[in-house]
């Protein structure tokens, strides 16, 4: 498994989908409050904290979703089509081995570049205003940890799907389509959100805030940093639950399957 | 049973059918593909879950959603088929405890209770001002929306979150539930409120009670409207009343109010029948024991409420000729349209209004309007700004002091020797005088916010005169809320001071409000006469009586 691991991150290179998409994305999610700071769109300073209690790095969520079916589905689905896997079983590579190895370079770089891809912007608002005090650094980091169950569980959808389907780009279609019906739909979930693991994403990076206002005035906003204790264990136990039933499940899949 | 979870059911049970013919299938035609058809269920459920929420009762469709995966797992026939037979069976159970167990869905009051509470004790401007001791609510209400809980009762659940809300005596203080809450509040005030006994009871402004509203079934044996009604089963009606006031659907923020309505809030408590004392036309004190002729929320009480606080019977925003010196705007609220909402921006409305004032000044002999801001449910300070505007006289006024917010510690400053709210920006608006002739506003309890908003910055001109029965409702502080699992609460979170830095209008624990009307119309024989025996508008009547005056 080690040697498929690293010639997996070797091939990444030759990835200039993955490549391109995360610089890209980082790229427009960085610029975009830059330049509405610079020309004093905001009310105030956009200071680190307040761009992400303020949700801005769930306006991006739907691209850095795109990102991570890209990534996944390019690692564990691209060699294919060219039958690349096929020679690895050839020459005596177990199907275990094909599998998490693919899995497992697909998760580091799904999971990295999520994490660049939302965070970069909130390091670079920091630089330019400050972290400012809409929510604590530590707050920020637990809720960022708390993210890595229902992303890991996204990944391990993901494999699986690209195991089942065998073709990076219908993986990355059909990923699209589930990836646009649960931004659509993952506001509208009450208690459900568990189960969707884009729609918990987006309920871990929602800072519940409280505004009061003056008879003319804007708002002032006060943001509401801890997640209520069902919230985290529901996200937690669901994602590992599924997650794991996931990447098994396309594991039992690839194992039994014919690979014509 | 939820939609949602009868879908799932359905099909599980469908699906599992499939998959047993299909085990077969698949032993025929042999390959590895055939294995992602036993894994449909299982994402079919995810999915559906997501939408309706984990459910205890729904245990065996969730398990029958997954046992199927077995067949996924294991490519054996008999191994799918036992599958599919389990799945099926236990979807069925789950069918059946869903449809039977009192439990199914059931709501978690008390949790909804905790969390408005936690929001509340954090952000509700006005304990102090109004004494609120948050640990004695906490412990008396909670065994409340437990044992509603428990019981799986909405009705309690609602019950509760009444009293709790009149604890506060601030009419911004109120809890919305989901779904179809009036028939909910219908059946609940049906429980409360008691019977109909073919009255309700008003006390006069002099202090004496009397019938209102009578069935006809009364007058044989001398009861009508503006009968003297000496005791209800023994007791003073508004007595009665003080204990079911704190039930009313707009919370009571003035004693002066509250004590208004008292006698109507008690004229249902009795049982199968209720022995009234009252005095005849001769005025000799007689006895009736009245039979109950149905629920009194629903058959009487309502009436009698609408009769007394009902306006001009027109659209909100519509214009009424009165005669030819008067019009009326009957203002139900204080919101133009949803753009005008969405911008705070009035402008439109004040041309309506403006291009009307137009017509009247050059085409009619119209010399006073009337406000009638009669059950005005409040809305957008700036549209009370608009219409003070127009209808005060030329000059800066002031309007209101915002208070001030720390932003270091996200609340409102205080004074930290006296614990006083500070000031903020002052508010102020200049008016326009463009309306010369009278003005007059009618309100009554229900005149609520930006209601009580437009009495406090218009009142103090000697062109405009407030009137009514009672004072406006007395709660001016901006709205904050919360959104539960069964409902919604809000409360007062957004300060708002007056010229001396005192809270705005709301009352603390003297239970008086800021804002008081001009002339207080006396409720009187008078008054019961023309409302409930000849239908009339009797606080218009006053109002255009009083307009002769000037």
């Amino acid at each position: 498994m080690g040697n498929i691991i690293k010639s997996q991150f070797y091939q990444l290179k030759k990835y200039k989908l993955i490549f391109f998409s995360l610089v890209g994305i980082t790229a427009l999610l960085t610029a975009v409050p830059v330049i509405f700071d610079s020309f004093g769109a905001y009310e105030e300073l956009l200071t680190g904290s307040e761009y992400f209690a303020g949700g801005s790095v769930l306006m991006g969520q739907l691209l850095m979703a795109m990102y991570v079916a890209v990534a996944v589905a390019m690692i564990c689905g691209g060699d294919f089509p060219d039958k690349t896997a096929n020679y690895e079983l050839m020459s005596g590579h177990l199907r275990r081995d094909i599998y998490l190895g693919r899995a497992v370079v697909a998760y580091i770089t799904a999971v990295a570049g999520w994490f660049i891809i939302s965070f970069t912007p909130v390091i670079v608002m920091t630089a330019i205003n400050g972290w400012g005090d809409d929510i604590s650094v530590a707050d920020t980091a637990f809720r960022a940890l708390l993210m890595l169950f229902p992303l890991t569980r996204m990944v391990c959808e993901f494999v699986m799907l690209t195991f089942l389907i065998k073709n990076p780009y219908v993986t990355m279609c059909g990923g699209y389509f589930f990836i646009m019906v649960s931004g659509m739909i993952s506001e509208t979930i009450p208690d459900g959100f568990a189960f969707m693991s884009f729609a918990n994403l987006m309920k871990i990076g929602t800072v519940n805030a409280w505004v009061t206002y003056g008879l003319h005035d804007g708002g002032n906003f006060t943001y509401a940093p801890y997640l209520p204790a069902d919230v985290i264990a529901q996200t937690i136990i669901v994602s590992v639950i599924v997650g794991a039933a996931a990447l098994y499940l396309g594991y039992i899949f690839f194992k039994n399957d014919d690979m014509n | 049973m939820l939609q949602g979870d009868i879908i799932l059911i359905a099909i599980v049970l469908v699906l599992n059918i499939g998959l047993f013919i299909l085990a077969g299938i698949a032993e025929k035609f042999v390959t590895s593909k055939w294995r992602v058809c036993y894994a449909v269920p299982a994402v079919i459920c995810l999915v559906i879950v997501t939408f309706t929420g984990f459910e205890p009762a729904m245990l065996g469709a969730y398990i029958g959603a997954l046992l199927p995966l077995a067949g996924y797992l294991k490519d054996s026939k008999p191994v799918r088929r036992a599958a599919s037979i389990l799945s099926a069976a236990a979807a069925l159970v789950s069918f059946v405890l869903c449809s039977n167990w009192a439990g199914y869905r059931a709501a978690d009051y008390a949790d909804d209770f905790k969390t408005a509470f936690t929001s509340m004790k954090q952000h509700y401007i006005l304990a102090e001002h109004k004494g609120i001791n948050w640990d004695e609510l906490y412990a008396e209400y909670l065994p409340k929306f437990e044992a509603a809980t428990k019981n799986h009762s909405e009705t309690e659940n609602y019950k509760a979150w009444l009293e709790f809300s009149s604890e506060f005596r601030d009419g911004h203080v109120g809890y919305v539930p989901d779904g179809n809450y009036e028939a909910l509040a219908e059946k609940l005030y049906n429980e409360i409120f008691g019977n109909d006994y073919g009255l309700s009871v008003m006390t006069l402004a002099d202090g004496t009670n009397v019938a209102v509203n009578v069935d006809e079934s009364l007058k044989a044996i001398g009861i009508s409207n503006g009968t003297i009604i000496t005791a209800w089963d023994g007791k003073n009606p508004a007595d009665l009343g003080a204990e079911l006031t704190k039930y009313s659907n707009m919370v009571f923020a003035d004693k002066d109010n509250e004590m208004f309505y008292r006698a109507v809030y008690g004229s249902g408590v009795g049982s199968d029948t209720v022995t009234v004392a009252y005095l005849d036309k001769n005025g000799n004190e007689q006895s009736a024991v009245l039979p109950k002729l149905g629920s009194y929320y629903s058959g009487r009480m309502k009436s009698t409420l609408e009769i007394i606080n009902g306006g001009i019977d027109t659209g909100h925003l519509m214009w009424t000729d009165i005669n030819d010196k008067t019009v009326a705007l009957r203002l139900k609220l204080m919101m133009f349209d949803s753009d005008s909402m969405k911008s705070d921006n009035m402008d439109r409305f004040k041309t309506s209004v403006l291009m009307k004032i137009e017509e009247l000044q050059q085409n009619t002999q119209v010399e006073n309007i009337i406000l009638d801001m009669r059950d005005n449910m409040g809305g957008s300070g700036s549209m009370v700004q608009a219409l003070a505007e127009i209808f005060t006289p030329a000059g800066e006024h002031y309007y209101c002091t915002d208070g001030l917010w720390d932003a270091e510690n996200k609340c409102y400053a205080t004074d930290p020797e006296t614990g006083k709210y500070l000031e903020g920006t002052k508010n102020f608006y200049t008016g326009e005088g463009i309306w010369k002739g009278q003005v007059i506003i009618l309100v009554n309890a229900n005149s609520v916010s930006a209601g009580d908003h437009t009495v406090v910055v218009m009142d103090e001109f000697d062109n405009i005169t407030v009137m009514g029965f009672t004072e406006p409702n007395g709660s001016a502080q901006g709205i904050g809320g919360v959104y539960l699992d069964n409902g919604m609460f809000q409360f007062s979170s957004a300060l708002l001071l007056d010229e001396n830095g005192d809270i705005s209008v709301d009352s603390g624990v003297d239970f008086e409000s800021g804002d008081d009307v001009e002339i207080k119309i006396p409720f009187d024989s008078e008054a019961v006469t023309a409302l409930f025996d000849n239908n009339e508008d009797y606080l218009l009547n006053k109002a255009l009586e009083y307009l002769e005056t000037k």
